[in-house]
This record gives structure tokens, C-alpha cells and sequence, in this order.
């Protein structure tokens, strides 16, 4: 059969990309929002180099510390998505039985419809806040933008949003099983925001946590591209970096397929 | 074009223990209570064909229609739609049907109508002149223009219905599954409705399965009807064969000079009818008689009306199909 070709789901991106600016106040407390956090997460960074006495810590000067906190602003633009959310209540109402009549692949409806916001908060949040960190640095400290590093950012963010989508795609069908996806979205908000190195660079974590922290998905999200914009993961390191990040797409990926395809037996042997 | 044989459903679900006890308990012991929600159902229906699917509710009505577009995987038997079977072939056989269940929406909530509809057009693979023309067709019988604009989430009940029944059509699917599409609606809307499905099943020969609650939809679209009651069979054929073979009741409504003046007693007494075979009543001043047509001719009613009083007018209704049904829902006639 005829699959439906990947232009017919571009209207589910243009769909939510066209809702979201029609709520303009919405984005104006939005990017307020995101900028106070950034702020108050810098003024304490400049606390802390200054009581250390140090000009480095853990390799990260003060320079790269605002680098690092802006970016993962921008990075995190790629990856905040509530498609677990959507997923989850579609399943809890029923409605994700509709998705049968169709010759539509459901995930990749969700994918784009998470797509269009994406491409929205990149647009108009993440991308000036880059200018915005590239101005600086060269302006105040003569650091000329390095076009590799980001090239290397925005191809390891677009893999960190397709490894938090499928993330989030498996968190939402686990409601198939699971009656209190509200409590377990709540956690899951909590863990990545920590394990993804938003809030610390993952190189603050002791070592032993490093260790672990290598064998999951979570620093592919924001860490590893933010390194390799500031220059830090280079050559094979950066290369190895987006290795692991697609063997997470990929692992991801197939693991939601698989059950996408159990839920489905399910829904449709047991009516839900 | 489609074949029901011996299908079976069986729902199970964890058995609910009232009360903190109960809830406790039903986390360790798995206790199930089985529903059989369709009972040995077997039906074939040709291309073409519009059949009315009708019971009580909870007779099991969706449950067969969800089978039959895939939703749901039979406990036991077969179903082919076009050769095809839906529960196996999912994705193949959506290509082939278009489906509205009145009670929900199968449009996507965030969009605007007519992105709704580049989607459908995409992703069933409509080519632009088709598209053209049956958008054109199902904008002007559905009235959809004044909402092509708006997202999904914002329409009202009918106007939702009507995209949503545009939705299933544009594609000119073999076979239209509606499950009480007129729900809700007000009565110009329904009657629009109705005629976009009898228009469409006789342009493009699609074949029609639908339920409702609203007999005058079936009367309208529907010269076959199958009744289902408890997930059982109860009654297949056409509405005529209803009609003819219970409907033969009659209601003569008339304006006459003295409507005292005629009494269903004599006649009674005469042709040895019961109460329910012929009986009368005087409502604003005008005579109504209901009497059964099999027993007494009604000439001869209105013979005796003539020898008793002046006629001024007078009509003649059939027994509503309503009622008819309604029997038969109630087991009070038997089908055999
Ligand atoms: N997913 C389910 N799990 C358990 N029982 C179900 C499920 N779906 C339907 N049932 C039961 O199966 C029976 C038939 O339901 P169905 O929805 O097919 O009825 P219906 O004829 O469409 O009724 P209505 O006219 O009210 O829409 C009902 O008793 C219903 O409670
Ligand atoms: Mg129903």
C-alpha cells in the first residue's frame, strides 16, 4: 500500500506553528518566564565563582558558565513538548482508537504537531537568544562565532528532540498500563530537568554519577549539544557524542514502535 | 461488499469491589466480568446497499461497526469488507472506508476545517480535480463555507457533525460507516445531512451501513433494516416487510358535523373486533379512529361515520414506524 507521504503530516505542523501566534500574550509570558530563570541561574554561577576564588571549575570559566546557561535555553527550546501529556490523554479518552480509521501513522501525526511548536520556539526564542550569546561573546570578549560548533549544536538538538519525542511517546502510551501518568509526567519533568545538565553542567556531577549518567538518554537532550557549541566535545569526541545520540533515536524509536503496536493489540482486543 | 459471518464479542473487565476493601482487594485478586456485547451476528450487505443498523442501546450496535472498520478484533468469526479483512489489514481497509461516529469527533481538535481536509486530500491520495469536485459537492450540501476557517475545537455540535461527515466523504470511500450521525442535530441540519448521504449512495454507488435513534432517519435512507437487541439478531429485511407486516394499523383523523355521533361499539359488536382493533375518541372537537386494517376495511368506517354525521374533512395516517420498532424492542411482537 501507499504510505502517506511525509508532506501530508506538514499540515499538523503548520497547524500548531499557526495557533501559537495567534496567542501572543502567552508568548510575551513565555519568554519572560524563560528569561527570569536564565537570569537568577547566572547571578548564582557569578556567586559561586566569586566565593570559590577560582577563575575555572571543573574547566568551565565564568565565560563558559553564561555560555553554557544561555545555551541550554535554546537547546532546551528543541526538547520542551508535552506530546507524553497528549499521548497520554488520547489514550485515557479513547480517541487514539480513531487514529485505525485512517491510513495515518499516529506518531508521526504527534511528531509533527510537536514539530510546529518546536520550529516556533526556535524561531522566536531560541535563535535570538543564540544571536543574542554569539553578540556577546564576540563583542565583550572577542570570541569570533564559531560556524562548525554551530552547525555540530543545531544538528545534536534536532537529535536530542527526536530522542526526547520518542521519550515522550513511550511515556504516553505507558498510560495504556499505568493510571497515574499525571504523577509519573511530574517526576519525569523533575529527572530530566536535573539529569540533562540544564540546571549543572553534567561535569559538576560526581563521578560515579557521570558513569551511570553515560548509560542514558538524558544528556544527549541538552548536554551534549551545549558542549559541542561551546567547543568542549571536539573532533571524534563530537563525533562519538552524536553516535550515542543516534543510537538513542534509534533504540528509542524502535522500542515505541514496538509498543505502539502492543497497545494497539491491546486496544483493540480489549476496547481499551 | 461486506460479509459478517458468526462474529463474537467478548468485553472482560476487572471486576470493581465497592468501597476501600473492594479497592484493595482488586489489587491482588483479578477478578473479571465478562459482557458479550455481539452474539453470533451474521449479515451480508451488496455494494450499493444503504442498511439501517438499529437496536436499544447498548444492543451492540457500535461494538459491530467498530469491528468492522478494524477498531476492534473479533473474539470469534470473520468479517471481509472488500475482500479485505479490517482488523488485519487496517491501514488498507481505511483507505477503502470512511466513518463518523456521531458521539465523537474523528477530526483533529487543533486544526482548522479546511486543513483538515488538505490533510485527508494528502494522505487518501485525492487528485485535484476529484477533490475540486467533491468539495464543491459536500460544501454546498453540507454548507460547510461559514466554518472552513475555524479550528475543530470551536465548532459547534452540528457544525462539527457536518465536517465530520465531509471528512468521511471526501475521499469517496466504498463503504460509509455512520454510527448516529444526525445526533444532536436540528432538523434542517439533519435533513441536509440526509440528503449528502442518499446523494452520495446514488452518485458513487456507496454502500452505507448506519445506526441512529431516529427511525425517521431510516425511513428516510434505508430500504433494509437489521434490528439487534443483547448482540443477537432479531430481525433482517426490509422496511416495507415491517410495515406490511405490523404496520397495518391505521389512524383516520376526521372533522364532521356531530363527532358524538359515531361509536365504535356497534361496529365492534358486528365484525367481533377487540378494543385494540377499533376504537375511537373525540379530541378538539374532532373524531379520531384507530383501527386495524386487516380486521376491518376502512370503507367501511367511513360508511358508518357517513350514516351517522356530515364529513367536512378527514386524513389518513399510517401507524408510526416508531412504535412499530418500539414493539419489537419490547419483545411484544414476535418476529418468528
Ligand atoms: N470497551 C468496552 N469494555 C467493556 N464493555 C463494553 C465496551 N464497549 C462496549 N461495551 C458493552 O457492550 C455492550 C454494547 O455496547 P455498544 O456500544 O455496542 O452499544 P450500542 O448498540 O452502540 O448502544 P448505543 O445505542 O447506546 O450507542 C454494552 O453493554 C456496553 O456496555
Ligand atoms: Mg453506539
Amino acid at each position: 500500500m501507499r504510505e502517506a507521504s511525509l508532506k501530508s503530516y506538514l499540515p499538523f505542523a503548520k497547524g500548531t506553528f499557526q495557533s501559537l501566534l495567534s496567542y501572543r500574550l502567552n508568548f510575551f509570558l513565555y519568554v519572560i518566564g524563560e528569561l527570569t530563570t536564565v537570569f537568577a541561574t547566572y547571578y548564582i554561577w557569578l556567586a559561586v565563582y566569586k566565593n570559590s576564588g577560582s577563575q575555572t571549575l571543573h574547566g568551565f570559566s565564568l565565560q563558559d558558565m553564561f555560555t553554557y546557561i544561555f545555551m541550554c535555553q535554546v537547546a532546551l527550546n528543541f526538547v520542551s513538548n508535552d506530546a507524553s501529556y497528549e499521548v497520554a490523554n488520547e489514550v485515557r479518552e479513547g480517541s487514539i482508537a480513531m487514529n485505525l480509521i485512517r491510513p495515518i501513522r499516529y506518531r508521526m501525526v504527534i511528531l509533527f504537531r510537536i514539530l510546529g511548536e518546536v520550529i516556533y520556539n526556535v524561531c522566536f526564542v531560541g535563535t535570538p537568544i543564540l544571536l543574542i550569546v554569539c553578540g556577546v561573546r564576540y563583542f565583550s570578549h572577542g570570541i569570533a562565532p564559531d560556524l562548525l560548533g554551530i552547525a555540530g549544536f543545531f544538528l545534536s538538538a534536532v537529535m536530542g528532540f527526536l530522542i526526547y519525542f520518542y521519550f515522550n511517546f513511550i511515556f504516553g502510551l505507558s498510560a495504556f498500563y499505568i493510571s497515574n501518568v499525571w504523577g509519573m509526567n511530574m517526576l519525569k519533568g523533575a529527572i530530566i530537568n536535573f539529569l540533562s545538565g540544564s540546571m549543572i553542567p553534567i561535569q559538576f556531577f560526581p563521578g560515579w554519577a557521570q558513569d551511570i549518567l553515560a548509560f542514558m538518554p538524558f544528556n544527549s537532550l541538552i548536554y551534549t549539544p551545549v558542549m559541542i557549541f561551546l567547543g568542549k566535545y571536539q573532533g571524534m569526541e563530537a563525533v562519538k557524542a552524536l553516535l550515542i545520540q543516534v543510537f538513542w533515536v534509534l533504540l528509542l524509536g524502535i522500542s515505541g514502535v514496538l509498543l505502539w503496536q502492543k497497545a494497539i493489540k491491546k486496544l483493540t482486543i480489549q476496547g481499551g | 461488499m461486506i460479509e459478517v459471518r458468526d462474529i463474537i464479542k467478548d468485553f472482560s473487565s476487572v471486576k470493581r469491589q465497592p468501597g476501600l476493601m473492594g479497592s484493595i482487594k482488586t489489587l491482588f485478586s483479578r477478578e473479571y466480568t465478562h459482557k458479550r456485547a455481539v452474539d453470533h451476528m451474521s449479515f451480508s450487505v451488496d455494494r450499493g446497499e444503504v442498511v439501517g443498523y438499529i437496536g436499544p442501546n447498548g444492543a451492540g450496535k457500535s461494538t459491530t461497526i467498530k469491528m468492522m472498520t478494524g477498531i476492534l478484533v473479533p473474539t470469534s468469526g470473520n468479517i471481509q469488507v472488500d475482500g479485505i479483512t479490517p482488523y488485519e489489514q487496517r491501514q488498507k481497509n481505511a483507505m477503502n472506508i470512511g466513518v463518523v461516529f456521531g458521539q465523537r469527533t474523528q477530526l483533529w481538535w487543533d486544526l482548522p476545517v479546511r486543513e483538515t481536509f488538505s490533510i485527508l486530500k494528502e494522505i487518501y491520495n485525492v487528485n485535484d480535480a476529484d477533490y475540486k469536485k467533491r468539495m464543491s459537492f459536500l460544501g454546498e450540501v453540507l454548507e460547510l463555507e461559514p466554518f472552513l476557517a475555524t479550528p475543530v475545537r470551536s465548532l459547534s455540535l452540528g457544525q462539527r457533525m457536518r465536517a465530520d461527515l465531509a471528512a468521511a466523504m471526501i475521499h469517496n470511500p466504498k463503504v460509509l460507516y455512520l454510527d448516529e450521525p444526525t445526533i444532536g442535530l436540528d432538523v434542517v441540519v439533519k435533513e441536509n445531512v440526509r440528503q449528502a448521504i442518499k446523494q452520495l449512495n446514488a452518485e458513487f454507488n456507496t454502500t452505507v451501513i448506519l445506526t441512529t435513534h431516529d427511525l425517521s432517519d431510516i425511513e428516510e435512507l434505508c430500504k433494509r433494516i437489521i434490528i439487534i437487541d443483547n448482540g443477537r439478531k432479531v430481525y433482517d429485511g426490509t422496511l416495507a416487510e415491517i410495515k406490511s407486516r405490523f404496520g397495518t394499523m391505521r389512524r383516520l383523523e376526521l372533522k364532521v358535523k356531530n363527532p358524538y355521533a359515531f361509536k365504535a361499539e356497534p361496529l365492534r359488536a358486528k365484525y367481533g373486533l377487540s378494543g385494540d382493533e377499533l376504537s375511537c375518541e373525540v379530541v378538539d372537537g374532532q373524531l379520531n379512529i384507530e383501527l386495524d386494517r386487516n380486521r376491518i376495511g376502512i370503507q367501511e368506517v367511513i360508511n358508518e361515520v357517513l350514516a351517522k354525521t356530515e364529513l367536512v374533512d378527514m386524513s389518513l395516517f399510517e401507524t408510526k414506524i416508531e412504535e412499530i420498532i418500539k414493539k419489537i424492542y419490547r419483545n411484544e411482537v414476535n418476529m418468528e
